[in-house]
């Protein structure tokens, strides 16, 4: 079943087209990390999703609700920590979260419950009658998190939730947005840490220049990037590696006499495998060299 | 609690627990203080030779300092409303929680109006003690001028924070705002009636005609009434002639051009609705000057890209 809807979604400011045809869909219960480079239409994205920008097409629905005909609806269910954001600064860490609750229908127990959980959960407990201007920018961005969880969403948007985080604040970010996967929630994130994005997501989708490049499974997309850019197969043999004359074939690169990196346009391993056993020689590694995230992120950008 | 008064709770929070509030009022008591001792030496010069008059001067140059406080502060208290919180991001956060952006704007503006009303409140009964320690006789007839003033001192500063809303949905930087919202109400109140008055009598003087003449002079009150209906301090004069002295501004004008500058108006006994009922076109100029820029602001503020 899907969380998010977004279809066809644009937006331009001015000449510059910072969202284009956007489509794309994100299902119950998965973390989708939303992947691009700086200023590649992110965080336009999610604000529209949001209803804070005003979309010049496209439709964006939560939960079965459209987003701009039905905001109130969509907002009661979702969570959003945005990038570059604070909290009332003049408040301390527990008003701020008690504004928060104060627009959802909790009783002043439960209201009270949830707080003292949420501080608890983001290490914020001891600093609750501290005014937010005195926090650090983790433990800003930790009470960010702990707003966007306040009415225990079923849909959690983070924007860039570990930027600016030390590594053990980002650690319990990421224990967190696990946390509420393990629930059933549903969790769509902007980063462009690739290796945030590769240890959280489910799915991802790349977005460079508005336009979504790649969508899918990591696998998915790392598969239909080596479709697309060809696959890498290193293969070791026992005696000397001969000459490769198999179709697909784009080039050989040998290692040593026994090693070879071999690039085709497909997964050539059955035939290569065939091919040796023929000749008499064998095999003591054959593996298809997987791009990492990295690489396919890089060449997304710059090459597609 | 309803989202509206949510926001307004937390903006009387925030309002008052900022250095802007104290600062503006400590700088606002202590000219209260110099203005006090001033009105009591006035009153010792002039009251010797007409106590009434003197004391009617104290009483009018009293409500006008008060009307200049609520001016800036009113404008300075809604010119930062909208662009700090885009400026900082809290704006992003609070409106994706259920809550509509007209009815946090609503929320906003109700919160800071109430800041107002307390500061102004602080400021008046501040500036009035001044007064009464320094000796000055303001008489029961001050002090219900003063109450039945109150309705429209509110709504003067409604005009002033609206001014400032709008200011701040079309300026992005807060600190340009707050200085555009000290420099407004000064300009509005105190430069542009001076610069107004002094073109009309120069014009007058121009056309080679003094403008002692009583006819003349009406004619030159006229212009220079037109030229004031922009401002709001001119409609608030008007509505406490109403009330103090149940004269509108026509008659206002025709006393004046025949008595010349040393008119002295004595009060009247008329009832408040009669007062009203004089005023009613000053009022309603207060109120839309009110509505008018909240207006805008408010059409700007939802179609705003809150990026």
């Amino acid at each position: 079943m899907k969380a998010i809807e977004v279809e066809n979604l644009t937006k331009s400011y001015g000449d510059f087209k910072a969202v284009d045809e956007l489509s794309f869909e994100v299902y119950k219960g998965e973390i989708f990390g939303f992947l691009g480079p700086n200023g590649a239409g992110k965080t336009t994205t999610i604000l529209s999703m949001l209803g804070l920008v005003i979309p010049d097409k496209g439709t964006v629905r939560i939960l079965g609700n459209d987003v701009f005909r039905e905001p109130i609806k969509v907002k009661e269910r979702i969570g959003f920590l945005p990038e570059n954001a604070t909290l009332y600064e003049e408040l301390t860490a527990w008003r701020n979260l008690e504004f928060f609750a104060n627009f959802y229908s909790f009783s002043k127990q439960e209201k009270e419950k949830r707080i003292e959980e949420l501080l608890n959960l983001v290490g914020l407990w001891e600093a609750r009658y501290r005014k937010v201007k005195t926090f650090s920018k983790g433990m800003k961005q930790r009470l960010l998190l702990a707003q966007a969880l306040i009415n225990d969403p079923e849909v959690l948007i983070l924007d860039e939730p570990t930027s600016g985080l030390d590594p053990e604040g980002a650690y319990l970010v990421k224990s967190i947005v696990r946390e509420e996967r393990k629930k059933g929630k549903t969790v769509f994130f902007s980063s462009h840490i690739l290796s945030e994005v590769e240890e959280l997501s489910d799915r991802v989708g790349i977005i460079v220049k508005g336009k979504l490049r790649a969508l899918g499974t990591l696998e998915e997309i790392k598969k239909e990037f080596m479709e697309l850019e060809g696959y890498e197969i290193k293969v070791e043999t026992k005696q000397a590696l001969p000459e490769i004359d198999l179709s697909g074939v784009i080039r050989m690169e040998r290692i040593n006499e026994n090693k070879a990196i071999i690039f085709a346009k497909e997964d050539i391993r059955e035939q290569l495998s065939e091919l040796l056993a023929r000749k008499g020689i064998t095999i003591v590694s054959l593996e298809v060299e997987e791009p990492s995230l990295e690489d396919v992120f890089l060449r997304t950008i710059y090459k597609r | 609690m309803s989202s509206i008064l949510n926001v307004s709770m937390k903006e009387i929070y925030e309002g008052i627990k900022t250095k802007r509030l104290l600062i503006v009022l400590v700088v606002f008591l202590m000219t209260g203080a110099g203005y006090a001792y001033w009105i009591k030496s006035t009153i010792m010069r002039i009251g010797l030779l007409d106590t009434d008059m003197a004391l009617n001067a104290a009483q009018n140059s009293q409500i006008s300092s008060m009307m200049l406080f609520l001016a800036i502060l009113g404008a300075i208290f809604g010119a930062d409303a909208i662009n700090r919180e885009v400026e900082r991001g809290t704006i992003k956060v609070t409106l994706s929680h259920p809550i509509y952006r007209d009815q946090y704007l609503l929320g906003k503006f109700l919160g800071r109006m109430a800041v107002v009303i307390m500061a102004f409140l602080i400021f008046a009964i501040g500036s009035i003690a001044f007064l009464l320690i320094l000796g000055v006789p303001l008489g029961s007839e001050f002090v219900a001028t003063f109450v039945k003033m109150l309705p429209f001192f509110v709504l003067f500063s409604l005009v002033y924070l609206s001014l400032g809303f709008l200011l701040s949905t079309f300026i992005k930087k807060p600190s340009t705002a707050i200085i555009v919202a000290v420099i407004l109400p000064i300009f509005l109140e105190i430069v542009y009636p001076s610069v107004a008055s002094t073109l009309v009598v120069l014009m007058s003087l121009r056309e080679g005609v003094a403008p002692t003449n009583p006819i003349v002079l009406q004619e030159a009150l006229k212009k220079v009434y037109l030229l004031l209906s922009p401002v709001p301090g001119y409609h608030m004069d008007n509505i406490l002639n109403a009330i103090k002295y149940g004269v509108s501004i026509s008659e206002f004008s025709e006393l004046l051009a025949s008595g010349g500058f040393s008119l002295t108006l004595k009060p009247s006994n008329i009832s408040y609705l009669e007062a009203i009922g004089i005023a009613w076109k000053n009022i309603v100029a207060l109120v839309i000057m009110f509505l008018l820029p909240f207006a805008i602001a408010y059409a700007k503020f939802m179609k705003m890209e809150l990026r």
